[in-house]
C-alpha cells in the first residue's frame, strides 16, 4: 500500500515539476549580439542587434544567403531599461541578453557621461560580464551596428573579433570589458579609457544589404584611436601612435611594428614580438615620481635599404633607434594626457598608491594638478634577436645597368 | 535517541569541512573585502587561528562529556531548568541558521539564475531534499558527504585553475596600507561564519572515537579555512577589491568570467554545484541538529516525526527573514557575528567554566 502511494506521488511530482517555471524556448528568443546606446535630444536611442539564425546558417543551395543574418532594432526612450522593454513592441520575440559581445556607446553619450547607462548592464542577471565596451567615434552607435562586413555575417562578431586580433597584432586597439571600465572608474588615481570605432568610407552605402557581395567594399568599420575619460565623461582621443604608446605603458601590447628610417627614402621595419612594462611610483620629498620601464624584444621584419645586418654592431645601433622611437611615443602620449586632457588614463596614481600608500595620502587630494606636472622617467630596453629567414636584404645586390 | 548511528572520524572531518565552507564560499569574498579591501585575504588568514581556537574549545568541551550531546550536558551542568533554557537557545540558533541558509539558496537562484521563478518553489524543493536526508539519519548523510567531497574538490579546483589566467597580482597591492583595523573589520564578519561550526558539536558524540573526532574537528575547520582563503584571495586578484565589494555573489561572477580558448566558458551553473553541495550539507546538519535536539530535550521517542512540520516552519521563517536584500546584507554584516558569538563562544565557555567549577567543588 505504502509503495503504491509513493509511486503515485512520484508520478504526480514527475508531471508537475518537469521543466522550468520560466522556461524560454530557443525559438522564442531574440538573441542580442550587440547593444548600442546613443543620446538624441536628451533621450537615449537604444539599438539592439539581433541575430537571425536562418540567415547565419549556410545552406547548401545557397538559400541562406538571401536572408540578412541580423536585424537591428532601435527605440528612443528616457531610460535604458524602459527602452529595452519598449523594444518588445517592435520585436517579435523577447530580447535575450546573455550573448552580448559588444556594447557600443555613441560619442555623445560618452561626452555627457556614461555612468547612468552602465548600471543596468552591470546589475541585470541576464547580462554576463564578458562583453567589450567600445565607443562610436564621430558617428552614432546605431550607424556602427548597421554596417555589414564581407567576412563576418554578424557585425557584432566582426567588432568582437577584429578587436581581439587588432589588440594582439598592432597594439593601437585595446579591449576593455565592462567590469574593467567600472574598476577604472572606481579606483583612485586612474581614469578609464575605451577604444573607438569609426566608419571608413561613405556611410550611406554601408548599411545596404548588398554591401558584402560587392567586390570592393566602399565602407568598413575600423578601430581607431583610444578615447580618454575623465571620470565618466569622454575628454578626447589618443591618435594611433599615441594609442600604441598607451598600450606600451599599460602593458597591453603583445606585438606591433616600429619603423626606422635608414637612409633618405627607405625604411627598416622592426617587429616587436613581446613587450613587458613595469611601473613604479613613489612620492619623494612631497613630489610624486613615476618610472616606466619597458622591456621589449623584437626581430628585424622588413629591410628596404643597404644596411649590413651581418654585424652585431648594426643590431645594437638598431636597438638604440627602436628604443628612441618607443620612448618618443610614450613621452608624446603622456604629455598629451597631462596637458590636453588632465586625465590620468595610465593609472599612475594607482601605481603610487600600490607602491607607496603613505605617500599617496599626501598627494591624492590634488592629484589632478600633481598629475599635470608629474615627472615620468622612461626606460626602454629593446633586444633584437633575429633577422628573419635572410641576413642582409637582397635590395643592395640588385644588378645595376 | 540519535538513531544509534555512528560515524567515523574521517566522515566527521569531511562534514566539518563542507559545513564550514557552506554558504561562506558565496559571501565571504565581498564581506571581508567591504572593510579590508585588497587585504581581505589577511582577514581570512586570521580566521585560521580563530578556527583552531574555537574548535579546540568545542572539542575540549565534548571530550569532557563523552556520549552526551551539548543539550544533555548543559542540563547536567546548569541544572534542569537553566539547562533546558540553554538547550532551547541552542536549538533556536540551529533552526534560525538552517532557515537563513535555505533563504540564501532561494535568493541565489532567484537573483542569478531563475529570476521569475517564485522563491517559494525553490525553498520547498530544497527543503524536501533536506527532510529526506534528515529522515535517513546521520550515518547515510555522512556517507553522502563522503561521496560528494571529491566532486566538490574537482569543481572547486576547476574553478580556480581556469580563472587563474585572469589573475592580476597588482590587485593585492598595497598590502596593509591602512593598518590592521580594516583587516579586523573584515575578519569580524568572517568569524561569524566560523562560529557557526558550533552546530557540529551536536554530532560529536556520534563519532566512534572521540580522540580522533577532536582532531577531525580541528583539521576540518583548518581545511575549510584553506578553501575560503583561496576563494577570497582569487576573487580579489581577478575582480579587484572595488568590484568584489559591489557584487552580491562574487564567486558566481568568477565562474562567469571563466573563458578558455573561446569554447570552455559559460560553465557558471556547473560551478554553482559547489555551493549546492556545501549548502546542502550545512543546512541538513543544522536541520538534523534541530530535529534531534528537540526530540532529545522533550524526551520524544523519534525525531523523524518532527521533520515534516519543522520543515514547513523553516520555509516560512526563511521567507520572513528577508523582506528585502539590503535588510539581509545588513543582518549578515552587522548582526550575525555578535549573535553567533553568544552561541559559538559565550555559551560553550560558560558550560566549560561552570562544569569545571562544579567538578572541583564536587570533590
Amino acid at each position: 500500500m505504502k509503495r503504491k502511494a509513493v509511486f503515485v506521488l512520484a508520478a504526480v511530482l514527475l508531471l508537475l515539476t518537469t521543466g522550468c517555471w520560466n522556461r524560454r524556448e530557443l525559438n522564442d528568443l531574440a538573441i542580442v549580439m550587440a547593444v548600442g546606446i546613443d543620446k538624441v535630444d536628451g533621450e537615449y536611442l537604444l539599438s539592439t542587434q539581433i541575430v537571425n539564425p536562418g540567415g547565419v546558417a549556410a545552406s547548401k543551395d545557397g538559400a541562406g544567403g538571401t536572408q540578412s543574418a541580423v536585424a537591428t532594432y532601435s527605440m528612443r526612450s528616457a531610460d535604458i531599461f524602459e527602452g529595452i522593454r519598449r523594444l518588445t513592441t517592435m520585436t517579435p520575440r523577447r530580447l535575450y541578453f546573455s550573448h552580448i559581445q559588444v556594447l557600443v556607446l555613441g560619442e555623445q553619450v560618452a561626452r555627457e557621461g556614461t555612468k547612468e547607462v552602465l548600471d543596468l548592464l552591470f546589475r541585470d542577471h541576464e547580462v554576463r560580464p564578458d562583453f567589450y565596451v567600445i565607443l562610436a567615434k564621430d558617428t552614432s552607435a546605431l550607424h556602427i551596428l548597421s554596417m555589414l562586413d564581407p567576412l563576418e555575417k554578424i557585425p557584432a562578431t566582426k567588432l568582437y573579433k577584429s578587436l581581439e586580433t587588432g589588440e594582439k597584432a598592432w597594439g593601437s586597439v585595446i579591449s576593455i570589458q565592462l567590469d574593467e571600465f567600472i574598476t577604472q572608474l572606481l579606483s583612485e588615481g586612474s581614469e578609464p579609457v575605451l577604444v573607438g570605432v569609426t566608419v571608413k568610407g561613405k556611410v550611406q552605402t554601408g548599411s545596404n544589404g548588398n554591401n558584402p557581395q560587392q567586390e570592393s567594399v566602399s565602407t568598413l568599420l575600423k578601430y581607431e584611436d583610444i578615447g580618454v575619460f575623465k571620470e565618466d565623461k569622454l575628454q578626447g582621443w589618443f591618435n594611433e601612435k599615441e594609442s600604441i604608446g598607451f598600450s606600451y605603458i599599460t602593458d597591453r601590447l603583445d606585438s606591433t611594428v616600429e619603423a626606422i628610417p635608414c637612409d633618405k627614402n627607405s625604411k627598416l621595419i622592426i617587429e616587436i614580438i613581446h613587450s613587458k612594462s613595469t611601473l613604479d611610483g613613489r612620492v619623494v620629498n612631497g613630489k610624486p615620481q613615476v618610472e616606466v620601464k619597458i622591456e621589449a624584444e623584437g626581430n628585424v621584419g622588413e629591410v628596404a635599404c643597404a644596411i649590413d645586418l651581418a654585424k652585431s654592431q648594426t643590431i645594437y645601433k638598431l636597438e638604440r633607434e627602436v628604443e628612441k622611437r618607443i620612448k618618443e611615443k610614450i613621452q608624446n602620449v603622456i604629455t598629451k594626457a597631462q596637458k590636453q586632457f588632465h586625465s590620468d588614463a595610465f593609472g599612475f596614481g594607482q601605481v603610487i598608491y600600490q607602491n607607496d600608500p603613505k605617500g599617496w595620502e599626501k598627494v591624492k587630494h590634488n592629484w589632478n594638478e600633481a598629475f599635470a606636472d608629474l615627472k615620468v622617467k622612461i626606460n626602454v630596453d629593446v633586444k633584437l634577436r633575429r633577422t628573419g629567414k635572410v641576413g642582409n636584404s637582397f635590395i643592395p645586390f640588385i644588378k645595376k645597368d | 535517541m540519535l538513531g544509534n548511528s555512528l560515524i567515523s572520524a574521517r566522515q566527521f572531518f569531511i562534514l566539518v569541512t563542507l559545513f564550514v565552507i557552506g554558504d561562506a564560499v558565496l559571501y565571504v569574498p565581498s564581506l571581508t573585502a567591504t572593510s579590508a579591501r585588497q587585504d581581505a585575504w589577511i582577514s581570512a588568514l586570521i580566521g585560521w587561528g580563530e578556527g583552531f581556537l574555537l574548535t579546540s574549545l568545542y572539542a575540549a568541551l565534548s571530550l569532557r562529556h563523552p556520549n552526551r550531546t551539548i543539550l544533555q550536558y548543559s542540563e547536567d551542568i546548569l541544572g534542569k531548568w537553566a539547562g533546558k533554557a540553554v538547550a532551547f537557545l541552542f536549538l533556536s540558533y540551529f533552526f534560525i541558521d538552517a532557515s537563513l541558509m535555505l533563504m540564501e539558496i532561494g535568493d541565489f537562484v532567484t537573483t542569478q539564475i531563475m529570476q521569475e521563478t517564485p522563491i517559494e518553489i525553490i525553498l520547498v524543493l530544497f527543503a524536501a531534499i533536506i527532510v529526506m536526508g534528515t529522515r535517513c539519519g546521520m550515518e547515510p548523510l555522512a556517507r553522502v558527504s563522503e561521496l560528494l567531497f571529491p566532486y566538490f574538490l574537482l569543481l572547486f579546483f576547476t574553478l580556480i585553475a581556469f580563472i587563474a589566467p585572469q589573475i592580476k597580482v597588482d590587485n593585492l597591492k598595497p598590502v596593509l596600507a591602512h593598518g590592521m583595523a580594516p583587516v579586523f573589520g573584515g575578519n569580524f564578519r568572517y568569524m561569524g561564519y566560523l562560529l557557526e561550526s558550533v552546530v557540529l558539536i551536536f554530532l560529536f558524540p556520534l563519532v566512534k572515537q572521540p580522540r580522533h573526532a577532536a582532531k577531525a574537528y580541528i583539521m576540518g575547520i583548518l581545511i575549510a579555512n584553506f578553501f575560503l582563503t583561496i576563494i577570497t584571495t582569487v576573487a580579489v586578484l581577478v575582480l579587484g577589491p572595488n568590484i568584489t565589494v559591489l557584487l552580491a555573489y562574487p564567486s558566481y561572477t568568477l565562474a562567469q568570467k571563466i573563458s578558455v580558448g573561446n569554447f570552455f566558458e559559460r560553465i557558471e551553473v556547473l560551478m554553482a554545484v559547489i555551493w549546492f553541495i556545501t549548502l546542502f550539507i550545512k543546512i541538513t546538519v543544522c536541520y538534523y541538529a534541530t530535529a534531534c535536539g528537540i526530540a532529545q530535550t522533550l524526551r520524544l521517542t523519534d525525531y523523524r516525526r518532527l521533520t515534516l512540520p519543522l520543515a514547513m516552519i523553516m520555509v516560512i521563517v526563511a521567507l520572513a527573514t528577508m523582506p528585502n536584500r539590503p535588510y539581509f546584507d545588513n543582518f549578515v554584516s552587522e548582526i550575525w557575528m555578535p549573535y553567533s558569538l553568544t552561541y559559538g563562544l559565550f555559551l560553550p565557555v560558560l558550560l566549560l567554566v561552570v562544569g569545571g567549577l562544579r567538578k572541583r567543588l564536587g570533590k
